[in-house]
């Protein structure tokens, strides 16, 4: 049987600086990312059909991508095969339900079967776009103002702001950078926007644990955070093994939704376990240390 | 002996198991579920259907057709049932294929049936058995639904169909001075100032509402401002009031009750958006149900000998029909099928007022019985044709009856007022008659421009969702429990811990079943969620109270366990912030996932966290250290 013991770091060999420095780099560079795709394609991130609209439908077409080409004299947006299986996602900009009762037909006189198929107006894709980031915002504003009034101290709370802050642009810029080297695409939809707000739950666990133990407790420094981290670990890679088995089985049963969650959240949980123990711990013992002695 | 007082966490526990056993699976009162489509073809081999379940189901069945010729004709046939007979109560059996003409077959029902038969309708009281002789009939046959394993209910991605997201069409303002007894008034002429129908207008209390695509916010301002009331373009709202909309879902949920669209539910969501959910029914059949108003008019057209104009007079509207009789064709003298008619029976109102305008307008006398030529030229006689329309548009032109004429000419036709409303096709006749039954809408769903949304997912592939999404659910769950083994090594740890959080998804499911939420992707990925921060928050609590050295008293166990109890409770109300504004803000899905996931931290916190704790003491302790 496998050994699962989480080890413990050293860390007296590093200085906050050498600790903090790689989270932070990498932060900086995920921000870069999406300046850049901004820059390259108008949205930070790229835009599902559920926040671009169109007409969306699942086919199932045994000869093929050139055969749907053929098939549609409507402009096709995308063609993505569905894994595992003869099936297709085509999209297509023309939205409606004149056009999407032309396309159904279509498919259909086609020969191809129609699995599901969706239209969403570009006003109800930009309001949920609109409603999604409020939402997004207004989670990550009251969880700040929660762990600074449970903290009541400026460091330890910013720190867990910081890391929350990061576990969330990371998965972002890791979207983005799949998109831009085209080798797998996972658009922004609501299941990664749920994603992205289990993340701000799931990364202040591990914080507020980390925290927790080395401001409200006795004990030296270094064993408070190996208890915590001891904890800590196994928590964030338990979800990280529920979420890998939920995105790999998901995928293979071709079931939607599913795996873009699963896979968003692997990111971040992922980008948490940097930013917990190199980000938050530096600036924690910093603040222990020299914080409070000045 | 293990003492319960001591013990009340997991007693707690135990109860909210059992409660939500009985709510997954036990017959609560209220769960309606529903009516079920099978689909059976009987042809060739097989020309039998023996409705076994029919003595309960079947009672008051009736067929239907939903294709362009409404006709079931069984020629040498025991039964003919001649047309549409949509009156649909608890089941009906539907034909669904092409165009059905049980051509040299027969519609057999037994002789041991007690058959009824009254203007086309079959009803089928007892047992049995429907055949179709050498052709071809699919029966759709829609009964109560099977409520399945558990009295889970299943959303749109988990029970396919077609799903329809649209707001309503209209604009209002508020805060007006309506004075008292004034709406009547302020009703036509704000009408008249639009130029639009006084049904587009609703006066209510302090709000006026317009229902019409083509008034803009500026033109609404200026009638208003025109009727007197101190109104800007910029004061105008978009959409339709709370009340209107309350009004809308509630019509359009017998409309879909009464069209055979069985099983939909209709439904609003913020932002004001109305949710049309219809399982095993494509978008085209969904569609038009939903945009369309079903304002059922008869029009009174008449043009005078030689002129060139023909003149419309509204003579009866859905306001003035009492009550509707069961559609059936109208025959010639010949026996032929020359149209349909809903016969209705006229209110008091309604029936003086008809009676006079159709004196008034010389339908009654000589030029206008049995005179009806809507596309004669000016060079012909006059033409008196009573108009059907259905939102606007003509569908039956009928001249005026010679019975009829002599009651309405002697006042006696007032005293029972029956009339016909005739159509051209039984489908008309039908849309007529439930349009009359259930009131016409007052606006419809805007699926021409702004925000709407039309999903179609196949009912099979919904169905294997469901069970594919209970697969990637267990084997997450193997996952997790397979990496708390790895760490703790013992058994007494691990196996609590990995069944208190299925004890969580569990009662959450009961949640589920108690609440009549109705399960979706978004709400599985919900449940795993919690799953993982269910574990997580057990993997605190043992830790917390394992890890640092013997637990030598019940009071270290307690302040231990207080200790891990503040991280939880910390974490829980940071995953409550995070999820609630999805609650209030309109995201599409993601309402669902929110309060799964709300409910799943707060029963976790609540029950099955700390019942874990007791569990643990109970282990780690001996009985004399508690």
């Amino acid at each position: 049987m496998v050994e699962f013991e989480v080890p413990e770091i050293d860390y007296d060999r590093y200085s906050n600086r050498q600790l903090a420095g790689p989270p932070l780099a990498v932060l900086g560079f995920a921000l870069l990312v999406l300046v850049v795709y901004y820059l390259l394609h108008g949205t930070p991130v790229p835009l599902g059909f559920d926040f671009t609209g169109g007409t969306e439908m699942r086919i199932v077409a045994d000869e093929g991508q050139s055969a749907i080409r053929s098939a549609f004299e409507t402009p096709i947006d995308s063609i993505r095969p569905v894994q595992g299986s003869n099936e297709y996602i085509v999209t297509f900009l023309d939205e409606g339900s004149t056009s999407l009762q032309d396309l159904q037909a279509t498919a259909e006189a086609a020969g191809f079967e129609v699995d599901r198929a969706n239209t969403r107006s570009a006003a109800f894709g930009s309001t949920n776009q609109q409603n999604a980031l409020l939402g997004l915002a207004v989670a990550f504003a009251g969880m700040s103002a929660f762990v600074f009034l449970i903290f009541r101290t400026f460091v330890p709370s910013i720190a867990v702001v910081i890391s929350a802050f990061s576990d969330i642009v990371i998965p972002l810029a890791i979207m983005d950078l799949l998109a831009l080297t085209g080798l797998f695409e996972i658009n922004l939809s609501l299941g990664t926007i749920a994603a992205l707000l289990m993340l701000i739950g799931y990364s202040v666990d591990s914080d507020i644990l980390l925290n927790n133990h080395i401001l409200r407790r006795r004990g030296e420094f270094y064993e408070s955070t190996y208890n915590a981290m001891r904890t800590g670990v196994t928590m964030t890679l338990t979800s990280i093994v529920a979420m890998i088995v939920m995105t790999v089985v998901a995928t293979l049963l071709s079931i939607p939704l599913l795996p873009d969650i699963g896979l968003i959240l692997v990111f971040g949980l992922m980008a948490d376990l940097m930013n917990t123990y190199m980000l938050n711990l530096s600036l924690l013992r910093w603040y222990k240390f020299e914080g409070v002695a000045r | 002996m293990i003492s319960l007082r001591e013990n009340w966490r997991i007693v707690m526990l135990v109860a909210f198991l059992l409660a939500s056993a009985v709510a997954l699976v036990g017959p609560i009162g209220g769960s309606d579920p529903g009516t079920q489509t099978d689909f059976v073809e009987l042809s060739g081999e097989q020309q039998e259907l023996t409705l076994d379940r029919s003595t309960i189901q079947l009672e008051n069945t009736t067929l239907e057709t939903t294709n362009e010729s409404d006709t079931i004709v069984a020629s040498n046939a025991t039964i003919e049932v001649r047309g549409d007979i949509t009156d649909r109560t608890d089941a009906s059996a539907r034909v669904t294929n092409g165009s059905i003409t049980v051509a040299d077959g027969t519609l057999v029902v037994p002789s041991n049936a007690d058959i009824s038969r009254t203007q086309g309708t079959v009803g089928i009281p007892n047992e049995t058995t429907l055949r179709a002789e050498n052709s071809q009939v699919t029966l759709a046959i829609e009964r109560q639904a099977d409520s399945g394993l558990t009295n889970l209910q299943y959303g749109f991605d988990l029970a396919g169909g077609t799903r329809i997201r649209a707001p309503l069409v209209g604009l209002h303002a508020t805060d007006i001075d309506v004075g008292d007894n004034q709406s009547r008034e302020v009703n036509a002429q704000i009408a008249e100032e639009l130029g639009v129908e006084q049904i587009d207008i609703r006066v209510r209390q302090d709000t006026i509402e317009v229902f019409n695509d083509d008034v803009s916010r500026a033109e609404f301002a200026s009638a208003l401002q025109s009727a007197g009331y101190d109104v800007q373009a910029e004061d105008i709202n978009n959409g339709v009031t709370s009340e209107t909309r309350e009004n809308v879902v509630e019509i359009l949920q017998s409309k879909i009750d009464r069209t055979g669209l069985s099983g939909g539910t209709v439904t609003t969501v913020g932002d004001g958006l109305v949710v049309v959910e219809v399982p095993n029914a494509e978008p085209s059949e969904v569609r038009d149900t939903v945009s369309d108003r079903g304002v059922v008019r008869i029009v009174a057209s008449v043009r005078e000998p030689g002129s060139n104009t023909t003149t419309n007079t509204t003579v009866i509207t859905g306001d003035d029909i009492a009550n509707t009789g069961q559609i059936g064709p109208r025959e010639n003298s010949q026996g032929e099928i020359t149209g349909w008619e809903a016969p209705v029976t006229l209110n008091e109102q309604g029936a003086q007022q008809f009676q006079s305008q159709m004196n008034a307008l010389n339908f009654t006398d000589a030029r206008g019985i049995g005179n009806c030529d809507a596309t004669g030229g000016a060079d012909r006689a006059g033409s008196y044709c009573l108009v059907t329309t259905l939102d606007g548009e003509p569908v039956r032109y009928n001249g005026m009856g010679e019975d009829l004429a002599g009651g309405l000419r002697d006042g006696s036709w007032s005293d029972t007022p029956t009339f016909t409303i005739g159509a051209s096709s039984a489908e008309q006749a039908q849309e007529v008659k439930i349009s009359l039954e259930v009131g016409s809408l007052p606006t419809n769903l805007d699926l021409t421009g702004s925000e709407h949304d039309i999903s179609y997912l196949q009912p099979s592939l919904a169905q294997e969702f469901k069970s594919l999404s209970l697969v990637t659910g267990l084997l997450a769950w193997f996952g997790v429990a397979g990496m708390v083994f790895l760490r703790y090594r013992k058994v007494r740890v691990a196996i609590p811990m990995i069944f208190t959080a299925v004890a969580e998804v569990f009662i959450l499911l009961g949640f589920a079943a108690v609440s009549g939420l109705a399960l979706d992707l978004s709400h599985i990925a919900g449940l795993i969620a919690v799953i993982g921060t269910g574990v997580d928050d057990l993997i605190i609590i043992a830790d917390e109270i394992l890890q640092q050295g013997e637990v030598a008293t019940g009071r270290v166990f307690e302040s231990r366990f207080r200790k891990a109890f503040w991280v939880i409770g910390a974490a829980a109300v940071t995953t409550i912030i995070a999820m609630s504004p999805l609650t209030i803000l309109s995201v599409g899905d993601l309402f669902g996932f929110a309060i799964v996931t709300i409910v799943g931290v707060l029963i976790g916190v609540l029950i099955t966290r700390p019942a874990y704790g007791d569990i643990l003491r109970n282990l780690v302790l001996s009985e004399d250290q508690r």
